[in-house]
């Protein structure tokens, strides 16, 4: 009791000190605040660590007339609870509104013509382009009718798009005589004439000696050149010479030997209408509610390779988007905050080009198939018609979010809990007329490389290669997730923080609304044969409505941020997380045959017959749909979902030290490493339908498609389309990062970042994988990987004007000098690994993605220039039937470097305090630094070696100018 | 795309001008203290380089009523770290110092009366729930407006601190030009995003160019996107210009010192009335000198409230 007294006389002495001090200051404050030093530890602290100072001597009217003032004037504008109304002000619409209206311009006049255009031989360029809207926001006041001036926001955006472009493709193109049979001129990448032989002609060799490789002094088969090589125009596919009168001939010759000889200028047409809305709304002191909409319309058409209905330059592509979200934050008292969100969002794409139907009729293709222009496809050439020629898809997404925040001690969390629901529904028939392949087999020596030619066997009407796709329904795709998670912040010391995430999220698997849901199960017995691997149906046979299971993972992060002898100019973080990513729904109908019909037509031997011959017409589909029999999915490439719903794991750590440096300098240096292990990839980098690569050594047997069926593990397909979702694909990164920020010295700020970063993987690069029973011998650097990185940006508001250090008008010339500002950003990086090819893939089938021979003791960077930017003779074609032992990406060889500069040049001409007119000239690649374009990375044979191999043929970029003006108010 | 301009056009058209100005005759200069100490008998003055007489100049010594507003609206975590350093740094200021509370969300609010009663500025404080959109430049004028007539009508020193952790995200006025058409690849204009924010702080720089009040702020967290390192600086212009300071806390350690220090420099600030005479331009600069010192101080001035 005597203690409480005591404690209780301590806490009203300290109470007396505070309140009485001000008040007596000059007479009674220098003795108590001298009781209170010798009383309370606290201030004696307070005291010592302030300056030493004559003691206070304000008068206390003063500080007493300032508070009055304060409570006056914060009446009168309404800043208080016992404000008054404002009589005057009440139910006037804008005031206290802001916002601005825009105008953003760009015409080719004020451009640089582009380095490829120029290349080319063009003279200008084409870009029409406005960008206009206004954004306006303030308090809700509807006169006579609601005064939200204190509780009611709003905040409106729009924004549209007006564009017409010029963009420019180089492609290469049939030469004219080719389009009527006569290849006299065609010559292989060596430039020797390449033979094209006559299908007709082919028959055994009967001197051939099995136990020899295939070669020209060994051949299976024989088979007569063409007269002349040129195919007689008796011989002439009618349906190919019907589509052949609808193919661009030649406009260009960047070469070499006829290559590169069609540039495309192609106009687009453009346009998008955007506007975003927010509403925020406090109904009382401790709750908010805020609503936000946004929606956008547009078009966007797509270039147009050539000006006839076989073009296969894409489809034209409606859009739409819409975005709503209410949330409403009930602050429970001041450590307590509880907020609940709810989210939808619905894209919608249409893809269409009108004016085309009935395509197909032009040539006279027969057989099932839509009216849109089939797909032809001829090695390098420049194909015809479109995939997807008309497709629709929307996505609908649903977000239901509550969060809570609280502090516990020197624990301060926060939980956070999702639930999510997506809609996906998509219509992609991909080939409704058909997609026709044709390569050089048909009309090569059989066996022998570098003879034949894609366009001469399309002129037969010989595809190697067949598939129709038939689609009746939409597929409508649906998936739920749901989270729940927890992340703290522990306070340790002044100097030393802890945080700690942790989640729990569970994603229920992938249905069909429908049920119109299928993959093969590799363990389901195949009627046909008796095999392993059959096609399932969602919700049948016992089957539930999804393939993969439900999936529940945890989720985890650390992280530390420390001041070292707490010193508040040095931090040190340092990180670690462990994430999973979420099985997606895709935008496809992957996954519904049966239901969607994509009958294939192979070739028994590429080399001596084909799949279909065009002038025949593609046979009926032999079965109705929906075919829900097992074997539906035989001899096509069946899509295979993987069942055991592994999802990708990935983890990244990192370490970064920050130090506040003398003049306002910010130095960062940062290392941080990245995996992932698991990830989705593609059929580019897996086929669990592979044939192993021990079985190179059938060699020319190879071609026989049965007998190639046989070495396949599921014979009764020809692969599987995993459609990026197989869970195989890791890589690993490291990297290091310095950071420099200068903040503000005379109006000039810089900041500039350099980062050195490796990362490694075994799946990446454009053309896939060459071994995928072996991923570790697909270990090299990402594709994609730029090594060293450079950026630097910087704003500099120019000395001039009025109260400045130049120009310093003070009449009207300041109208002139005031206001002026320049911003740039400048970006330099290195190239990107080079992944080299050969230019035939003679392994009967087996490898999609041969790599090259590296030929020891050259060195491949040798002598760079821009016509030899690698030494092509470093590397060599793989004999027949074997691997390439080359990397999949080069160590050391690295694609020309990138840099962009951009500036920005601003006057500001204010109108008055709250109006201002501001006119921006950008520069974008405003020194007009063409960048080069990649060199040609395929390795020819010996025999015929590709002369453009490590060539630079152009380069690309151009100055852009945009002009805009905004008034601001 | 004419629209944009005829609504431009007849904005401009209906814009009044500039307001009138009225005679100023007092100019009061904002300066940080200096390590020495600065003398009070010691001020020297020069507007746009001509000498002008030192009225008089206020000092840690004398009373000053400090504005402090909280701008607080996002993490927690952060906001009770930074409610708790405040509670224990405002006991250390000197009785002199009064403190007023306010905060900026949805108009500036009082939410305590200048007072030298600490336990009830920290009460109040510490029951401040953070919510709502972030207020700081939207509230920054009227703050500062409050601060000059308080600085006229009286004898003391008169400062705005901001305890903010806003992100130009959460501001309720778009500074951020966000993508409104997703579809639209070609768009270059968002290649430099901080222009709304520059516009927006060029503005406010202006508008505080009048005002005699300094402005200093405590920002909770340090964002490393463009659009926020660009308001960042926007802050710490707006602070120096106006005779102020700011500071960044990079972890949520630095609270208490960024706190401490920035509390500090605003409580021993000075404010230094100038003569100003006949002036004929809207605009000067002025020379602060203490002994043979010259002080970082505010420099640029626009005259004629």
């Amino acid at each position: 009791m005597k203690r409480w007294l005591q404690f209780r006389r301590f806490r009203q002495f300290r109470t007396i000190t505070w309140d009485a001090l001000p008040l007596y200051t000059g007479v009674m404050a220098w003795p108590l605040a001298r009781i209170s030093v010798l009383l309370v530890p606290a201030v004696i602290d307070c005291a010592a660590q302030q300056p030493r100072r004559p003691q206070p001597s304000v008068p206390p009217s003063e500080l007493e007339r300032a508070a009055e003032e304060f409570k006056t004037l914060t009446r009168e504008l309404g800043l208080r609870p016992d404000s008054p109304p404002k009589q005057n002000k009440r139910g006037s619409p804008g005031t206290g509104w802001h916002g601005r209206i825009f105008e953003n311009f760009r015409n080719d006049l004020l451009d640089a013509v582009p380095h490829d255009v120029v290349q080319r031989g063009g003279t200008r360029n084409l870009l029409r382009r406005n960008q206009f809207g206004f954004n306006v926001g303030g308090p809700v006041v509807i006169p006579r009718l609601y005064d939200g001036s204190s509780a009611t926001f709003f905040n409106i955006s729009y924004e549209g798009v007006r564009e017409r472009i010029g963009r420019s493709y180089l492609r290469t193109v049939a030469i004219a005589p080719e389009h009527s049979g006569d290849f006299a001129r065609t010559v292989d990448s060596a430039g020797n004439r390449l033979p094209i032989y006559d299908p007709l002609s082919t028959r055994l060799n009967t001197g051939f000696d099995p136990s020899l490789p295939v070669s020209t002094q060994n051949l299976e088969h024989r088979r007569d050149p063409f007269a002349a090589n040129t195919i007689p125009p008796t011989r002439l596919d009618p349906v190919a010479l019907r589509a052949t009168a609808l193919y661009p001939l030649p406009n260009a010759n960047a070469g070499p030997f006829f290559r590169n000889n069609y540039f495309v200028f192609s106009p687009e047409t453009n346009h998008a209408d955007g506007m975003i809305l927010k509403l925020d709304h406090a109904p009382a002191a401790r709750h908010r509610l805020t609503a936000n909409m946004s929606f956008t319309d547009g078009l966007a058409k797509a270039p147009r390779y050539f000006s006839t209905v076989a073009d296969s330059g894409g489809s034209d592509r409606k859009f739409s988007a819409r975005r709503a979200a209410a949330d409403w934050t009930f602050t429970r008292n001041a450590s307590t905050v509880n907020a609940l969100t709810f989210e939808a969002r619905s894209d919608r794409s249409e893809s269409s080009r009108p004016g085309e139907e009935g395509a197909r009729d032009a040539i006279e293709l027969r057989g099932p198939l839509s009216k849109a222009f089939p797909v032809f496809r001829f090695g390098d050439y420049l194909g015809m018609g479109r995939t997807n020629p008309t497709a629709v898809s929307s996505h609908n997404y649903y977000y239901l979010t509550e969060g809570l925040s609280f502090r516990l001690g020197k624990h301060r969390s926060r939980f956070v809990s999702q639930l999510r629901r997506y809609l996906v529904n998509a219509y992609l028939p991909q080939y409704p007329s058909g997609h026709f392949s044709f390569g050089p087999s048909l009309t090569s020596l059989p066996g022998i490389v570098n003879t034949g030619h894609s366009f001469a066997s399309f002129l037969l009407g010989l595809s190697e290669a067949a598939e129709v796709t038939k689609v009746d329904h939409p597929s409508y795709w649906r998936g739920s997730f749901g989270s729940v998670g927890v992340r703290d912040n522990y306070e340790y010391s002044r100097g030393l923080n802890f945080s700690f995430a942790f989640s729990i999220e569970a994603s229920l698997p992938r249905t069909e609304k429908y049920n119109r849901f299928s993959t093969v199960d590799l363990s389901a017995i195949n009627p046909a044969g008796g095999r392993a691997g059959a096609l399932v149906f969602a919700n049948r046979n016992g089957r539930g409505r999804a393939f993969q299971p439900a999936v529940v993972r945890p989720e985890t992060s650390f992280g530390l941020a420390w001041n070292p002898r707490d010193d508040p100019k040095s931090v040190v973080r340092l990180s670690y997380g462990l994430s999973f990513s979420s099985i997606p729904i895709y935008t496809a109908q992957w996954g519904t045959q049966g239901f969607v019909g994509t009958p294939a037509f192979i070739s028994t031997n590429i080399q001596l017959q084909p799949a279909i011959v065009l002038g025949n017409g593609i046979p009926p589909i032999p079965r109705a749909l929906p075919d829900l029999r097992p074997d539906a999915a035989n001899l096509t490439v069946a899509d295979l979902v993987d069942p055991s719903g592994t999802v990708p794991m990935y983890q990244s750590a990192g370490l970064s030290f920050e130090r506040e440096l003398p003049s306002q300098i910010i130095l960062a240096v940062s290392l941080g490493h990245s995996r992932g292990q698991r990830m989705f990839i593609s059929n580019s980098a897996v086929n669990p339908n592979a044939i192993p690569l021990s079985n190179l050594a059938y060699r020319d047997e190879l071609n026989t498609e049965a007998f190639r069926r046989t070495l396949r593990p599921y014979p009764q397909y020809q692969r599987f389309d995993v459609y990026s979702s197989w869970p195989a694909a890791n890589y690993k990164r490291n990297s290091c990062a310095l950071r420099v920020e200068k903040r503000s010295a005379s109006g000039l700020t810089l900041n500039a970042t350099y980062e050195f970063s490796k990362q490694m993987d075994d799946y990446s690069g454009p053309y896939g994988v060459q071994d995928f029973y072996n991923k570790k011998n697909e270990w090299s650097l990402t594709s994609s990987n730029d090594p060293r990185r450079l950026s630097l940006s910087f704003v500099y508001e120019l000395p001039l004007g009025s109260s400045r250090a130049l120009l310093a008008f003070n009449d009207w010339r300041r109208y002139i000098v005031d206001g002026w500002s320049i911003s740039g950003i400048t970006s330099v990086q290195s190239g990107e690994p080079l992944a080299l090819r050969p230019q035939f893939n003679n392994t009967g089938g087996l490898i999609d993605a041969l790599r090259v021979n590296v030929v020891p003791g050259i060195d491949p960077a040798a002598d760079r220039t821009p016509d030899h930017w690698f030494n092509p003779a470093a590397f060599e074609q793989p004999p027949d039937f074997t691997l390439g032992n080359g990397p999949r990406t080069h160590p050391q060889l690295l694609s020309p470097g990138n840099q962009n500069h951009d500036l920005s040049v601003t006057k500001r001409i204010a109108l008055s305090a709250e109006r201002a007119v501001e006119v921006t000239a950008t520069g974008f690649n405003f020194t007009n630094t063409g960048n080069w374009a990649d060199p040609d990375p395929v390795i020819g044979p010996a025999s015929a070696p590709n002369i453009n191999a490590g060539r630079i043929i152009g380069s690309r970029g151009g100055r852009v100018i945009q002009l805009g003006m905004r008034f601001s108010f | 795309m004419r629209l944009p301009v005829l609504l431009l056009a007849a904005a401009l058209a209906a814009n009044g001008g500039e307001s009138k100005r009225t005679a100023q005759t007092v100019l009061r200069v904002a300066a940080l203290d200096q390590d020495p100490p600065l003398d009070k008998a010691g001020f020297k003055a020069a507007l746009d380089g001509s000498p002008v007489t030192v009225l008089r100049a206020r000092g840690p010594e004398d009373g000053m009523i400090l504005i402090l507003v909280l701008d607080l609206t996002g993490d927690v975590s952060l906001v009770d770290a930074a409610r708790r350093a405040l509670a224990e740094a405002l006991p250390r200021l000197p009785g002199h110092i009064w403190l007023t509370v306010m905060k900026s969300q949805d108009l500036l609010q009082v939410l305590a009366d200048p007072t030298p009663d600490r336990p009830k500025i920290i009460e109040t404080i510490l029951a401040y729930g953070a919510t709502g959109k972030a207020g700081l430049l939207g509230t920054l004028e009227t703050a500062a407006k409050l601060g000059d007539s308080m600085n006229r009508r009286a004898n003391v020193r008169v400062a705005v601190l901001y305890l903010t952790d806003s992100n130009i995200y959460n501001y309720r006025e778009d500074f951020t030009n966000p993508v409104i058409n997703s579809s639209d690849s070609r768009d270059l204009s968002r290649r430099f995003p901080e222009q709304l924010i520059r516009e927006k702080i060029k503005k406010l720089s202006e508008a505080m160019s009048s005002s005699e009040t300094p402005f200093f702020f405590v920002h909770l967290s340090y964002f490393s996107d463009p659009i926020n390192e660009a308001y960042q600086r926007g802050l710490l212009q707006l602070a120096g210009d106006s005779g102020g300071v700011g500071a960044f806390c990079r972890s949520p350690g630095e609270i208490p010192a960024s706190l401490e220090k920035v509390l500090g420099a605003a409580a021993s600030h000075w404010s230094v009335a100038l003569e100003l005479g006949r002036v004929k331009s809207r605009t000067a600069t002025v020379t602060l000198m203490n002994g043979d010192r010259e002080i970082p101080c505010h420099t640029r001035f626009s005259l004629g409230r």
